[in-house]
Order: structure tokens, then sequence, then C-alpha cells
């Protein structure tokens, strides 16, 4: 039974704002928890540990026994089967996910963190899958928090969080080899293991490396068809390690160390077809003390990037420094506190002597449950982050209408999230909810600088965030032992569309010295709609789960094609439908799945400035898994995804869709 | 998919017992609770059984369910079978479960205290009245209740994450 949760309970309302979420990631032991407490945990929804019927947000919960069970090789192909997500596979390795919206090239609006460190790359605003440091057989679960979660997680939690938790040997020694081979030359080896060297030691690693052809691409756009004849072989490799080390019982500290080299066909975010190649590294250390004045954390992470895209190359870093502390006032009463100190620097990009540029930012939050009975409970939080942006020089005054002095920019914003919790004597829970979240400006969107000869491309460093407000009420019940409803409905805005470059020059001279095509905000859009999921098991080893997503979209956009190259009330699917039927018997396991998403008309850029859109028919997705267990650690798995796709499915206006199949040999101690 | 039913199933392998009475589900719950117990080592846990004469049957069936070590999460549950006259031997032991009149007595728990010993009941009104540290009920869901007043001079403390995660009074 797939598992999503909606909702809190009031007795841990009163607990529920204590850990970050890098923190709790890091120390709770969720396989020792979900078995006490008959359920998944988290730290996802608010910060703090949580059993998952208890959580104050709409959440879904993949575990790693969940995962295990799909026919999909990435993160992106996981999340699809469930309610509420939206997904397109650009290409090979490039799944793109968001929730309640269309899932559009290199979607801005999911914030994802992999044990509490943002893998969203700050630097053009998005998260490139693929290039995440994680291993499938490495997860101890994946969380996702709809709906915007700026006052806990800070700019670009938007449409939601997908927080990824990797297992911890803290908690249990533990080793995994992976070797998969498929159709399309399609290749996999993973790599993962920890061990708890001593009482307060504890170390782990993983190491992956794929390959595979890229789809073919979509015939109509001729920038895909030039960049897959430029080349058409995906392949990735990365590693992580990390170590924990405790003092005492109350204080522990832990690092990480990452790498990842991927290369890969994707769609950029004006729909412009490309070919990148991503060299990534990360660095982060926590401190966990729990004191006499609440349990302390303090964080920090640095992520460096090199970015070659197919119109340059970027290199950009982010350092992040935060610290925070919970405090329990009474049993019904708790605060917490939290500062953050953000860097952020990139080098001129793409033409390289335009002036390096980047931003601070400083970010104060705090969050009060209370809990009026047992019945009714109350969570607020809000977050105040400033952020000062700087350049080192100006740009090329040939090129540009943007001097330095233009550079030096204040951004001062406020989230909140706000939910009131019910309980009512008939069953289920009820959750209102209030949010605000803030998507912040890009590297691209104020600093980039392409000049070509008679007209150049251009942030905007005057660029406003975009601001995303949403409402929702959700319900979840126990209709039996076995069967469980989730439903919500859900109403959101955003304003000021950071919509990307505009199709046509929008600056000409005398204001610029030549025409300019300009980033920047782009209208207004709000989506509205309602999700519903049934699961349940049945007798002699069979699970099923169902769910439904309607979703209504309204754009208020500058002129599409001429100004936008954005069409979210075209792309969004009006209908998404899942379904799953499992079976576990002996030492089998089968599972199959479909996925039903509606017809869309989504824009395509065949070349820079040529917008158009294409009507892309309804699609029905058919998934199959068997899985047979040789030993107790030796399986053997055949995964056939889309299998009904063939050659080729129009699922996108950059690659089609293809059927693959693979096999895999799994060892597991 | 949920590996968490398992508890569940356990308990239906064991013999339903009246009600209100500790079953061996709720055993595993106190187990793996034990596991978030700061300052325990290792992986064995002996637990007190106290019980009256009235429940010296359940005490019976409990200690057979722990015979040769009850397997609950991390942990490996040892019963010791100690009268309710004879509370002041519980020294040594990581919890005491109460049965009951010995769920509420001020002397048992004062002995457990003084001895450093974690109470736990599933009688709720024994952590609600202060003479038991930990209250917990394992149908039809999980709940947990800790008394921190009563766990404070027990000298009993609990991991954060945990203590995060229950009800507290």
């Amino acid at each position: 039974m797939k598992t999503q949760f909606l909702t809190t309970s009031i007795s841990v309302l009163a607990l529920s704002v204590a850990f970050s979420a890098t923190s709790a990631a890091q120390t709770l032991d969720y396989t020792a928890m979900s078995d006490l407490f008959g359920e998944p945990v988290t730290a996802g929804a608010t910060g703090a540990p949580q059993r998952a019927s208890d959580v104050p947000a709409t959440m879904i919960i993949i575990t790693q026994d969940d995962i295990e069970r799909f026919p999909e090789y990435d993160i992106p192909g996981v999340l699809r089967h469930f309610a509420g997500v939206n997904f397109n596979r650009y290409a090979f390795g490039d799944g793109q996910v968001s929730i309640r919206g269309a899932a559009t090239p290199y979607t801005p609006r999911l914030l994802v963190l992999v044990n509490g460190r943002e893998v969203y790359l700050d630097s053009y605003g998005y998260t490139a899958w693929s290039s995440l440091p994680v291993e499938m057989a490495d997860i101890q679960q994946i969380e996702v928090v709809k709906g915007p979660q700026s006052a806990l997680y800070g700019f670009n939690a938007v449409a939601g969080v997908v927080n990824i938790i990797t297992r911890n040997p803290a908690h249990g020694d533990y080793a995994t080899a992976r070797a998969e081979i498929g159709t399309d030359e399609y290749s996999n080896v993973s790599l993962s293991g920890g061990r708890q060297f001593t009482e307060n030691f504890s170390a782990r690693f993983s190491y992956g490396t794929q390959e595979g052809n890229e789809f073919a691409p979509y015939a109509p756009n001729a920038q895909a068809v030039g960049i897959a004849a430029a080349g058409n072989q995906f392949s990735r490799e990365n590693a992580a390690i990390a170590a924990t080390f405790r003092f005492n019982d109350k204080v522990s500290m832990n690092a990480e160390v990452t790498t990842s080299d991927v290369t890969l066909a994707e769609t950029g975010s004006i729909y412009l077809a490309g070919g990148t190649e991503y060299d990534l590294n990360s660095y982060q250390a926590g401190l966990e003390a729990d004191t006499d004045f609440g349990f302390l954390t303090f964080f920090a992470s640095r992520n460096e990037s090199e970015i070659a895209y197919n119109f340059g190359s970027m290199e950009s870093s982010i350092t992040v420094f935060r610290v925070q502390d919970l405090i329990n006032l009474s049993p019904n009463d708790t605060i917490r506190f939290s500062v953050e100190y953000r860097d952020a620097e990139a080098g001129s990009f793409p033409d390289a002597t335009d002036g390096d540029f980047g931003y601070t930012s400083s970010a104060l939050s705090a969050m009060w449950s209370h809990k009026f009975s047992n019945e009714l409970g109350m969570t607020l939080a809000l977050r105040y982050d400033s952020v000062e942006w700087s350049r080192d020089a100006s740009p090329n005054p040939g090129g540009y209408p943007f001097v330095q002095a233009d550079y030096d920019r204040s951004i001062e914003e406020l989230s909140y999230n706000a939910a009131m919790v019910w309980r009512p004597e008939a069953g289920g829970t009820v959750r209102f909810s209030a949010a605000r979240g803030v998507q912040a400006p890009t590297m691209f969107d104020v600093g980039f600088t392409l000049f070509f000869g008679t007209a150049s491309v251009s942030g905007d460093p005057s660029i406003e965030p975009s601001v995303v407000t949403n409402y929702e009420i959700a319900y979840d019940r126990d209709l039996t032992a076995d069967i469980t409803l989730r439903a919500a409905v859900f109403h959101q805005e955003t304003t000021d569309v950071k919509g990307g470059t505009s199709v046509i020059p929008v600056v000409f001279p005398p204001t610029s010295p030549v025409p300019v095509y300009l980033f920047g905000n782009h209208g207004d859009t709000q989506v509205s709609g309602a999700e519903f999921a049934l699961a349940g098991d049945m007798e002699h080893g069979w699970n099923w789960d169902v769910s439904y997503t309607y979703q209504s979209v309204e754009d208020d956009l500058l002129t599409f094609g001429v100004f936008t190259p954005q069409d979210y009330e075209g792309a969004t699917p009006t209908h998404l439908v899942n379904a799953h039927l499992g079976w576990t018997g002996g030492r089998f396991t089968v599972d199959g799945y479909v996925n039903y998403v509606s017809s869309v008309d989504m824009p395509m850029q065949p070349a820079f400035g040529a917008v158009t859109s294409e009507a892309i028919d309804s699609q029905v997705a058919l998934s199959l898994r068997g899985q047979y267990d040789l030993t107790d650690w030796l399986s053997v798995a055949l995964n056939a995804q889309n299998v009904n796709f063939g050659d080729g499915e129009v699922t996108n206006t950059n690659h089609l869709n293809e059927s693959r199949v693979w096999a895999s040999l799994t060892s597991s101690f | 998919m949920r590996k968490f039913i398992l508890p569940a199933l356990a308990g239906l392998l064991f013999t339903t017992p009246a009600m209100a009475e500790t079953t061996q589900r709720d055993l595993e719950v106190i187990g793996r609770a034990l596991s978030f117990v700061e300052g325990a080592s290792g992986s064995d846990r002996t637990v007190a059984i106290v019980y009256d004469a009235a429940s010296e049957a359940e005490a019976q069936a409990l200690a057979s369910a722990m015979a040769g070590g009850l397997s609950a999460g991390r942990v490996t549950l040892n019963a010791r079978l100690v009268p309710m006259a004879d509370s002041g031997s519980l020294g040594g032991a990581d919890a005491a479960v109460l049965l009951g009149a010995a769920a509420g007595d001020g002397g048992v728990f004062s002995a457990a205290s003084s001895a450093g010993v974690m109470t736990v009941s599933t009688d709720m009104s024994c952590v609600e009245s202060a003479q038991c540290v930990m209250g917990v009920q394992s149908a039809p869901s999980v709940r947990i209740v800790v008394n921190r007043g009563a766990a404070d001079s027990s000298s009993v403390s609990f991991a954060a994450a945990f203590a995060m995660m229950i009800e507290e009074i």
C-alpha cells in the first residue's frame, strides 16, 4: 500500500517544531521508529520528528520497500505514481516533477534536498535529478511535502519540498550491490554500504555509474534533433561518503562529501533543447546538541558546480550556515528560532568578462505550535529573508543596458505557514492551511549576459520574486483496517511569475546599445484542484492503490510566443490517474502500474526566438515488474517501463518516451 | 510495503488476552521504546514484571512470552518476575512492567524510582497519576504517554527524537 498522509495529530503539534529537517534526518532512526509506532515517521513536514499520521501537511512518504517495487531507474519516475504529482520525462535522464501544476522543463518550483542539503540548483533555479549523488538502493525514504513551505525551508519551496533521506549505518550495518542491464544499451552498477565501526563512530558510502541511449528527439523540434545528432548517450557517475561521530548521548556531529558527473540531453526552462554536462561537488557538516537551552542544531554546507550548457559554461557555489533552537515552553506550547546565512557566487556567465556576481542573504524564522485541546491545534511559522545582490563590474557597455550599480539590489520577503487541525468525533482528521511561499530570482534571472553582436540576452537585476499563496483543506481517514482514504482540495495563486527570457527583444536602442532579450516577470497564474487516493491491502499478499488528481489552471500572462514562452494553462494536464496492483507470495513479488495523463498544449522552441505550441495527446503508460528472491540476500528482477510506448510515445515537445526493459541482480546484506 | 504491520501480526499470533491485560504486543512496544532510553548500552534489557496476587497468571504469561529472550527491534527482553511485596529488589532492571495493583502503588513506584528503574504500565491511570514513568497502549494504534515528573524522579530520560513523538504530561 502506498502511503500518503495529509493530517495532523494535535498531541504532536505541540512538539512538532523541534529539529531542522537536516538534524532530524540524520538522527532519526526511521526503521526503529516506524516499527515502534506501526507507521512511517518523518521530519519533513515541520522539521520535527513525527508519525506519518500526525503531520500537519499533505505528504507522501515513500519507503525503501516502496521504491524497490517500482520499475523505475530514477527518483522522478518513482514520484509520478502518486496523487498530485505532475511528471514529464523530457529526455532519458531529464525527468521533471512538480506538485499541483505542470512539470515544466527545469521545473523551478520544487525544492529538493538530500539529507537536508539543498540539491536544487540555486544558480538557474531547478533540480537536475540525474545529478543527485544518491543511489536508489541507498535511500531510506523519500518525503514529499505539498504546497509552499518557505517559512520552514526558505526560498523556492513553493510547489512543495522533496526530502531524500539516505540510510544511516548508526542504526544498523548494511551493504547493497546491484547490477542492471537492459535494452538500448542501458547499464547500471550501484554499490552502497554503511557500518557502525564503534559505538560512537559510523560511516557510509555509495557509488553508482549508469549509462543508456537517449530517447529519440521529437521530430518537429529542430533543436532537439540537432542536439541528438551531436551525441545520444546518457551517462552518470556519482559517489558519496559520510560519517557520524557521537560525543555522548547529547551531542553528535556528522559530515558528508559528494560528487557527481553527468552528461545528458535536457530541455531548458524556455522549452529550448540542450545537451548538458554537470560536475557537482558538495560538502556538509552538522552538530546537534540536546542542551538545557533547547535542542540546538548547527549546520553548514557548500555546493560547488561546474555546468556546461550548450550555450556556455557556468561555475557557481553556494555556502549555507544555519543555527536553530527549539524550546518547549509547556506541554501545549513550543517555539523554535532559526538564523540562516547564505553566500552565493557565480562567475560571469556565459560571457566571461562581464563581472562575477552573487548574493548574500540572512534569514530569521520562528515557529509556534499551540494545542488548544486533544481535538484542536494550531501551528504558525514565519520567516523573514533579506537578500543583497552585487556585481564585481559593469557588463560590456556595448551589449547591455545595465551598469554595475544596477546590480546592487536588495530583496526583503516574508513567508508564512499556518495550519489549524481538527479531529471531529465523526472520525478522520481535517486540516485547514494557508501559506505564502517565495521563489527568489536566480543567478540567471539577475546576472545572465550573452552578447552575440547584433543583440544580447540579459538577466534583469530589477526582477521581482514570484510569490505563491496556497489555501488547502485536507481530509484523511481509515475507511477500514486495511483501506485508507486521503483527499485534498486546494487553490494556489502565483504572482510575478519568473518566465525566463522573453521570446523577442524587449529593450531597444537608445535604452540599450542593442536589442535585448530580457529575463523577467511574465504575469500571474493560478491553479485550483483536488486529489483523492485510496490504498488497501488484501488477503493472500495482494495490495493496491488508486489515485485521481484534477487541476484547473488560469493564466494571466504576457502574450504567449511573443513576450513569454510559458503557458501553464495549456501545459498542465487536467486529469491524472494512477493505479497499482501488487502481489507477494513466497519468493515472488509482482507489480503492475498504470499512469494516465490527459492531453495538453505544450510550448516548443525549436530554435531560439521561435516559440510555438504543440498538441500532446493523452497517454496511458503501463509498467510491470517481477522479482524472484534466489536467497535471502540475492534477488533478480525484470523491469518493463512504459511497455506500451514501444519505440516512442509523444509526451512532450523535446523527446519521445520509449519503452525500456532491464534486468536487475541485487545482493543485499 | 508496510513493514510496520509486523508488530500487529506478532500480536495476532499471541493468545488474545483479557481486556486491560498486558499483551505480548504491548511488551514489544515497551521493548522498542526501551531502545530510546538514554544511558543504556548493549542489546539485552532486563524487564521486571511486578505483580500482585490477582495478576500472577498474567505475569507468568508475560514471563513465558519472554522465555529465552523476546526480540523487540534492536533489543532482547529478558523477564524477571518480582512479587509486589519484593519491589525493593528491582535494582539492576532496565524497566519494570507494573501489573494489577502494582500499577498505581506508591511504594512500588518509590522503590523503582529510587533504583533508577523505568516503570511502565498499560493502565494509563498509572502514568496519569505519576505512579509510572510510561503508559503504553498498543491497539488500535500505538500510544505512548510519559509523565515528565515521574521520569525526572526516576532519573530516566529519552532520546530527543523519541520524546518529540510521544505524549508528555
